[in-house]
């Protein structure tokens, strides 16, 4: 008995590996069910399915290159403001175009570049006729931009950081120029995130189902996951749509491994926070040069964000929400879905960090935490609609998958983004452990106490960005919703996809306005108010 | 000469209000309480925070304007006093050309501070791989090699053990003598610098109390 209780800390890790695993297990019972070796070569040696492949591959390539030389200059000369308040709002709010449903980020895009957008308007009224380039390649590229150039930068923000107060100092001392410090404290401190956040966007944009679905604009610009969608749901080809899905699995689960691989374990040593220092280094072309970075940076993130607000606002109406059955209806599924799956993903993160830091620390067990860490993240090489698919398949026979739909699609998104949660509480967590372990122990303060009385308030910040990241993460899914969707079961971006498909703008904008909205007050609800901002 | 005069700046919980002097050559311990603004006194000397009201020259040239990159002061830090990606020599170099391109001469004169400072077997060794004192040694090198004429050193050997502080004292009080230089250094162990130090300056809450010989120095005086 007393050997039980010594152990019961490994419960809460296995108990949550559990619960991904069956999941992610039952999806692939279903895949390979329908799988056999001709249907594979067949598949293989399709001229179509090559090519997907190759677009596939490509565009993620191509995307996270961008991203990353964008975000790169950017992120540099944003650092150097950061003791401005306006700045660090600003660039809170840049985060949204990473959480933001993925939906309303393209609708934004479309606002601005499309055929009747915003540039579009500009270059009729200068008399060069209206501008069509959103559709194809130059859309995809263009969201992929807006999506993740404020993560890389979040990401190198985050990197440099971890420079110690006093080597800034020491670079004033010695009159470092501004390649010198490029060369000395910045790239040391960012090469080694920078490669993997290069690997992340790549990874996001090879499976980046909505922005390709809608911006594609047909079959020569579609990816794995697409292709897969349109097997199933519209020529219910089953054999294919299995097909695609071992293709993504081995591209996905390689990809995965590659990133993993490059991937330290979670930094845990505690780090010097970043004093702002007002800059000497700096002359006045450096200035200019600093300003115009930011110039650049809020034209990127911030026109799109207002056209699309100034076109929702003029769509918006009193009956066009409140006489919209529907509408309210996709509000409610909305909230309930996305609250739900967020909750569920922190309350599994927290097991499996709980059970980790013990291995860590207290036992030196690193591979076995890393192996349960694998396990959490699993979940990267199955992409939501893959999973879904999956789990239709294994439980159609046996269910009323309607009646179902409910759970199934709390549980995927759930899956989805605990490598997001685990990702953002994890450092802090064991940073957090390794500072106060021993004060915890000597006072025996452990348990359900040690989490909510202590842990909980330390790791506020953590906390509410991983919650806000969650909820808003399975607020915005238009995959997993547009497999077990109905008109019953309706999130906003469901409504607002439908509403597009059949040409009304009108009921599309006031769904994104309110998804929007509803976006916004989750994450300053649970960035301002719930915890402390940590800039 | 340093000459500081009601030079003012917002702390937490008080206002700092720093008047004094301290001549070309001398060797100053800064004590006090934590809290007491201590390492805020050096940051004012240094450029690295800008006070509000009150005036400070240096040589009695006026550094109201005069940024950090271009004041002839150096610093020795607790802690992150080097570059981790960079060797012992490459440390010491920076402070030459941050480029780390150095023509004949200069490379001569940082392989001769490795060697004065007993460190020559280490020269192309990793930050990593070196002790606490091994790296202090290597960040006074950087020092040298910058030739400024005023030395800060905040706390700079706290983490060591005694007797390692006392040499590392030893070793700061010989380059003194030979490049005659101007020491501020806050001081958690006020009883090891008192062979070392020309006079103590105690600071309480943002002021200077008291100006001590160091053979005056007593615990109760805090």
């Amino acid at each position: 008995m007393l050997q039980i209780k010594k152990y019961q800390w490994l419960l809460p890790g296995l108990i949550a590996s559990v619960i991904v695993l069956s999941l992610i297990l039952l999806s692939l019972a279903g895949i390979f069910e329908y799988t056999n070796l001709r249907l594979i070569q067949q598949i293989i040696w399709d001229d179509y399915i090559q090519r997907i492949i190759s677009f596939t591959i490509y565009q993620s390539l191509l995307s996270a290159l961008l991203s990353i030389i964008i975000a790169l200059p950017l992120a540099l000369s944003v650092r150097k403001y950061l003791q401005y308040r306006m700045l660090r709002i600003i660039l809170s709010l840049a985060w949204l175009s990473f959480v933001l449903p993925v939906i309303i980020g393209v609708f934004a895009i479309i606002k601005l570049h499309g055929v009747s957008g915003w540039f579009s308007d500009i270059s009729v009224h200068f008399g060069y006729g209206k501008l069509n380039y959103i559709y194809g390649m130059n859309g995809i590229l263009l969201a992929h931009i807006f999506f993740n150039v404020p993560f890389a930068i979040r990401i190198i923000l985050f990197s440099l950081n971890s420079v110690p107060a006093e080597l800034w100092r020491i670079a004033i001392q010695n009159n470092f120029n501004r390649w010198n410090i490029f060369t000395q404290i910045e790239w040391p401190a960012i090469r080694y995130n920078l490669f993997v956040t290069a690997a992340v966007i790549f990874s996001l944009c090879f499976t980046s189902f909505v922005v390709v679905l809608i911006l594609g604009g047909g079959p020569k610009y579609s990816i794995i996951e697409v292709a897969l969608y349109y097997a199933l749901k519209i020529e219910f080809n089953i054999d294919r749509a299995v097909s695609l899905g071992i293709i993504q699995i081995f591209i996905a689960s390689c990809i995965v491994l590659i990133i993993l691989s490059f991937t330290k374990s979670s930094k845990i040593e505690p780090y010097t926070k970043l004093k702002m220092h007002n800059s000497n280094l700096e002359n006045k072309k450096a200035f200019v040069f600093d300003s115009l970075m930011l110039i650049i940076s809020i034209l990127i993130f911030f026109l799109p964000i207002l056209a699309l607000v100034i076109s929702c606002l003029s769509a918006f109406s009193y009956v066009t929400v409140f006489e919209n059955p529907a509408l309210l209806n996709s509000i409610y599924w909305t909230l309930l879905l996305g609250l739900s799956s967020g909750i569920i993903s922190l309350v599994i993160s927290i097991m499996f960090l709980i059970t980790i830091r013990k291995l860590i620390i207290s036992y030196r067990i690193r591979w076995l935490a890393n192996l349960l860490e694998l396990s959490g993240n699993l979940i990267l090489i199955l992409p939501p609609v893959l999973l879904g698919t999956g789990i239709f398949l294994s439980l159609r026979n046996t269910y009323n998958i309607q009646e179902i739909a409910p759970y199934i699609i709390i549980g995927i998104n759930t899956l989805t983004v605990i490598p997001f949660t685990l990702r953002i509480i994890g450092p802090e967590y064991l940073r957090v452990s390794y500072m106060y372990d021993k004060l915890f122990h000597a006072y025996n303060i452990s348990g359900v106490i040690r989490l909510l009385k202590y842990e909980l308030p330390l790791l506020r910040g953590s906390f509410a960005t991983a919650f806000a990241v969650a909820v808003t993460l399975s607020m915005g899914d238009l995959g997993v919703i547009s497999l077990f969707g109905s008109t019953e079961i309706r999130t906003l971006p469901l409504y607002i996809y439908q509403s597009l498909g059949s040409y009304r703008m009108d009921y599309a904008s006031v769904g994104i306005f309110i998804l929007l909205m509803l976006v916004i007050s989750i994450i300053f609800i649970s960035e301002y108010l719930l915890g402390e901002r940590d800039d | 000469m340093i000459k500081l005069e009601n030079i003012s700046i917002k702390l937490d919980n008080f206002q700092t209000k720093f008047t004094v002097e301290i001549n070309k050559g001398e060797w100053v311990g800064i004590i006090g309480q934590s809290g007491a603004g201590k390492s805020t006194f050096l940051n004012l000397i240094a450029g690295f925070a800008q006070p509000e009201v009150g005036s400070l020259t240096i040589n009695n040239g006026d550094m109201r304007d005069v940024p950090a990159s271009k004041r002839s002061v150096s610093s020795l830090f607790q802690d992150n006093n080097l570059f981790p990606h960079l060797s012992v020599y490459q440390n010491i170099a920076v402070a030459i050309k941050p480029n780390l391109k150095l023509n004949d001469s200069e490379k001569k004169k940082i392989f001769e501070i490795i060697e004065y400072l007993n460190l020559s077997s280490k020269t192309h060794s990793s930050i990593g791989r070196l002790s606490g004192g091994e790296r202090q040694r290597v960040a006074l090198g950087r020092i040298i090699s910058s030739d400024k004429e005023i030395l800060l050193l905040d706390e700079p050997f706290s983490q060591l053990d005694p007797n390692l502080r006392i040499e590392m004292l030893e070793l700061i009080k010989q380059i003194r003598e030979e490049k005659n230089i101007t020491i501020i250094m806050v001081i958690h162990t006020p009883a090891e610098a008192i062979g070392f130090v020309n006079r103590f300056l105690l600071i309480k809450e943002g002021e200077v109390l008291r100006d001590l010989d160091p053979q005056d120095y007593r615990i109760d005086l805090y």
